[in-house]
């Protein structure tokens, strides 16, 4: 298949596994700070707060900024106070002339009242709780009354939400734009949750394919699109089910809201919006005092050149940004840093020096389960003369001695990188350090005697900060030994119930299975 | 932090216990017969100064020379990464800054930091003639590596050697033909400082004569060596800028055999910043006085008092040795001492402030030139 992405070349393999999915907003940021040479530490708020989000803060001297997911305290309270509420939002919009659409809160959900206060707008219509978040309970598209308060109590009574915002309904598409300072440096569209049918797959097929390919994405990792009501309910409306056939390249829409976290796809579009809509999205962010950034929401429609601005989130998640799946990725944390540490402007170590990334294993595993108050990053390596290497070689030596033997030369020439062990006996070096030290480490090697056929070759991937020992070899082979045990306990499984059903007795107490099964439920 | 300034023109980085400036100085001089170069100013040798010295170097310079401070571990480090030399030079490994070492093998790892983050493919340039410098281990150095001195072997070797009154006047061959040089600066070890900085002039392809040429040219701020001629066939040898065991000796080498006064005496005073090699450094000195022709020898400051224990020790003259501990009595006593037809050697540590004593004589003695 044609690559139709093109991603940032520095997040090529220094994001780790651990911080796929909504960490990438996090890890992104503090990655370009760190390799900038700038103090990133991690602080856990969980004791003060209850909240499982870590807290990172970016400093240089004196300058120093604690970042909740992309937004740094440099942004007002009084700013976020505002961009939590759409309504005030609107009306902050509005001041300084930036398109929006028509709306109000609605005072009373009364049936009556509700078609009494609404009679200036025309359907189709849009309903959304006031300070809702990630696209939870909106929907768009709705066309009279019988729907309107259908989809309203479904906010009221399904998912508890009691302040309602109606508003005009914006025809064209959805756009999310990242602006900072004056610049907007990002935008993409987002594609409502869809799959496009081949004329042979079911629906349900169509979607588990796309989303076998969706969980591997950094952006979207382990981002599942669900079958649930809203998916039903759609699909009713176009007249089919989970089971139907689409024919082959038919779009088939599975929810009306766009989030990406709800199963939408970001497409880049920042070269699709014209100046004039970059200008109010600039405008957007300035309407509101104290805010400096924001991740915009946009409606624009190509064909009348008409857009309205919905809302501001002041800690927009940023991975789609990063990870389009269609189009060109835009630096957003680059663009952060730049603002935020403009002397820091320009400065790209990965030309000179090997690559290096840090673990977010600490975050997941010790911030997060308030393990660690805080910790903070080593330096990013930066001096002249550091190469990469891999070193392979064999040895019988007992693996807890070989360990403390290598890591022991590790932190006496400061290198970085990892010991692995990848069969029995035989093991792989990924290293990062001074080139003559390098070179004196693989003669230390070659001398042990109880080590050899030491061989060494370049390594261009990213190095992972510190030292590292991973026992591959030990974990793979106790796995298979796992698995085939199951295969071994399922197969003889399922030779019993085969002898089970074909039993007289299981026959004859079908019926009253049947029962039990619905009692269950 | 700054990324590094990586050049490609001749980039020469210089540290080593000593001569440092001289070198720089030397090495600039020459280089500027032939290219526009840039030189580190003064002794700012610190890597902060570094960071504010890489700001002056422009397009139009096509050599650059900068002292570099590697006084401390990782202090090597740090100056690379500011600016990577291409041509890195390592003077001498001493007991200079010793408080901050626990051996001269520390020392030597520490001026061993120019050769791990210097260009790897440039040049790298030692001292043959210094036992100590042979503690650097070039084993995983991959690029070329020239070594100077008097002793046989070297790549530039110093031969002929000779001195009068203005300098110093030496062979050395350059593209097998043997060229006479002459340092307007006293002393063998300016010989080994001058070498540093003809290999690395003829390394950037420096003709001889254009080598001599700026030798001549080379001026070091004052009390480095330096020489002055007072009414009353007086001479003054001011060395008080910097101190040393090995330059103290080479100073008491150059009062006694190229200075040729009738009478001699020396203003000895502490050298600092030793640590644990205080002790023996002074008493290296005392044990060497009985090896010249003194008539007197004034000793100031505390750690000089070894030097004086040591010389008796070693059957120098006790009364030829006077500790003093109060400057203005110094002077008084030097003054009165500073008669006609009289040499005076002054070195000490900068610390010590003996340049007190030396403005004294300035003011109080006319010149002659």
């Amino acid at each position: 298949m044609k690559k139709e992405y093109e991603w940032l070349p520095e997040l090529n393999g220094t994001i780790p596994n651990e911080a796929f999915g909504y960490a990438v907003s996090v890890y992104s940021i503090a990655y370009e700070a760190w390799r900038r040479g700038l103090t990133v530490s991690f602080k856990n708020i969980y004791h003060r707060s209850g909240k499982f989000e870590p807290r990172y803060s970016i400093s240089s001297g004196d300058n120093k900024l604690v970042f909740t997911h992309t937004r740094p305290n440099v942004v007002s309270k009084e700013a976020i106070d505002i961009c939590v509420n759409k309504q005030k939002t609107r009306e902050f919009l509005a001041e300084k002339n930036v398109n929006v659409p028509q709306g109000l809160v609605l005072s009373s959900l009364n049936e009556s009242e509700i078609k009494k206060s609404i009679n200036h707008l025309d359907f189709p219509l849009v309903i959304k709780p006031l300070d809702g978040k990630g696209g939870r309970g909106v929907i768009t598209g709705i066309d009279d009354f019988k729907e309107l308060f259908d989809n309203i109590n479904y906010l009221k009574n399904d998912l508890n939400i009691n302040e309602i915002i109606v508003e005009e309904y914006i025809e064209g598409e959805d756009y999310r734009a990242f602006v900072i300072g004056d610049k907007v440096i990002g935008a993409f569209r987002r594609l409502p949750p869809h799959v496009i049918g081949d004329g042979k797959n079911s629906i349900k097929e169509l979607l588990k394919r796309k989303n076998q390919i969706r969980v591997k994405i950094p952006g979207t990792y382990n981002m599942k699109v669900t079958i649930n009501e809203e998916v039903k309910r759609e699909l009713a409306k176009q007249d089919y089910n989970i089971n139907s056939i689409p024919s082959e390249g038919e779009f088939v829409r599975l929810k009306t809201k766009n989030n990406v976290s709800s199963g939408g796809d970001p497409i880049d579009a920042t070269q699709e919006l014209p100046e004039d809509v970059k200008k109010d999205l600039v405008q957007a962010v300035k309407s509101v005092p104290g805010l400096l950034q924001g991740g915009v929401d946009v409606i624009y429609d190509k064909s009348t050149g008409r857009h309205a601005v919905l809302e501001i989130n002041t800690r927009p998640s940023i991975r789609n940004h990063l990870y389009p799946i269609k189009g060109k990725a835009h630096p957003i944390p680059r663009a952060i840093i730049d603002y935020y540490f403009p002397e820091t402007t320009g400065i790209d170590y990965s030309e000179t020096t090997p690559r290096y990334y840090f673990d977010y294993v600490f975050v997941k595993e010790h911030i997060l389960n308030n393990r660690l108050k805080s910790f903070t990053l080593p330096d990013h390596p930066y001096e002249p003369n550091l190469i990469s290497r891999k070193i392979e070689f064999y040895s019988k030596q007992e693996i807890d001695k070989l360990q403390k033997f290598v890591r022991r030369r590790f932190h006496k020439m400061l290198f970085n990188g990892e010991l692995n062990l990848v069969k029995k006996n035989r093991y792989e070096i990924t290293i990062a350090g001074n080139s003559q030290d390098v070179a004196y480490f693989i003669d230390q090697l070659k001398s042990k005697k109880y080590i050899s056929k030491v061989k060494e070759s370049p390594y261009t991937k990213p190095i992972r900060v510190g030292f590292t020992f991973n026992d591959h070899y030990i974990g793979d082979s106790k796995m298979l030994k796992k698995v085939s045990q199951k295969d071994k306990e399922i197969r003889k499984l399922k030779k019993e119930i085969t002898k089970m059903k074909d039993s007289k007795s299981w026959k004859l107490t079908a019926p009253l299975r049947k029962l039990k099964n619905k009692i269950n439920k | 932090m700054k990324p590094t300034m990586y050049l490609d023109i001749p980039t020469i980085g210089v540290t080593g216990s000593f001569g440092k400036t001289t070198v720089k100085e030397i090495t600039a001089s020459i280089l500027a017969t032939k290219y526009n170069t840039y030189k580190s100013p003064k002794n700012f040798n610190l890597p902060n100064k570094t960071r504010e010295h890489v700001e002056d170097i422009t397009d139009k310079h096509e050599a650059v020379v900068i002292e570099m401070a590697m006084s401390k571990k990782g202090r090597g480090k740090k100056q690379c990464t500011v600016i990577q030399p291409s041509i890195g030079v390592i003077t001498a490994i001493g007991h200079a800054h010793f408080e901050r070492f626990s051996s001269i093998e520390d020392v030597a790892k520490s001026k061993s930091e120019m050769m791990k983050y210097m260009k790897q493919d440039g040049i790298l340039l030692l001292n043959n003639d210094d036992d100590n410098s042979k503690l650097i281990n070039t084993k995983y150095f991959p690029g070329k590596i020239i070594k100077v001195g008097r002793t046989a072997g070297s790549d530039y070797v110093a031969s002929n050697i000779s001195y009068n009154r203005d300098g110093m006047t030496f062979d050395v061959k350059l593209n097998g033909k043997s060229e006479s040089m002459f340092i307007n600066l006293l002393g063998e070890h300016s010989v080994i400082n001058s070498l540093f900085g003809i290999a690395i002039a003829d390394q950037l392809d420096v003709t001889a004569d254009q080598i001599r040429e700026g030798l001549k040219e080379v001026n070091l701020p004052r009390g480095r060596l330096t020489v002055d001629n007072f009414e009353g066939n007086r001479t003054l040898v001011d060395d008080s800028y910097n101190a040393n065991p090995a330059s103290m000796i080479s100073g008491l080498n150059v009062l006694n055999d190229f200075v040729s006064s009738k009478r001699k005496i020396a203003l000895l005073g502490d050298m600092v910043e030793m640590g644990n090699y205080t002790k023996e450094g002074h008493e290296k000195v005392g044990s060497s006085l009985v090896n010249y022709n003194l008539d007197q020898v004034y000793l100031f400051g505390e750690s000089s008092k070894y030097i004086r224990e040591k010389a008796i020790e070693v059957g120098f003259p006790k009364e030829k040795l006077i500790h003093y501990d109060d400057i203005e009595q110094l002077i008084n006593a030097i003054n009165e001492a500073f008669s006609e037809d009289t040499a005076l050697l002054v070195k000490a540590s900068r610390a010590t402030n003996l340049k007190r004593v030396v403005d004294f004589l300035l003011k109080n003695y006319k010149s002659i030139h």
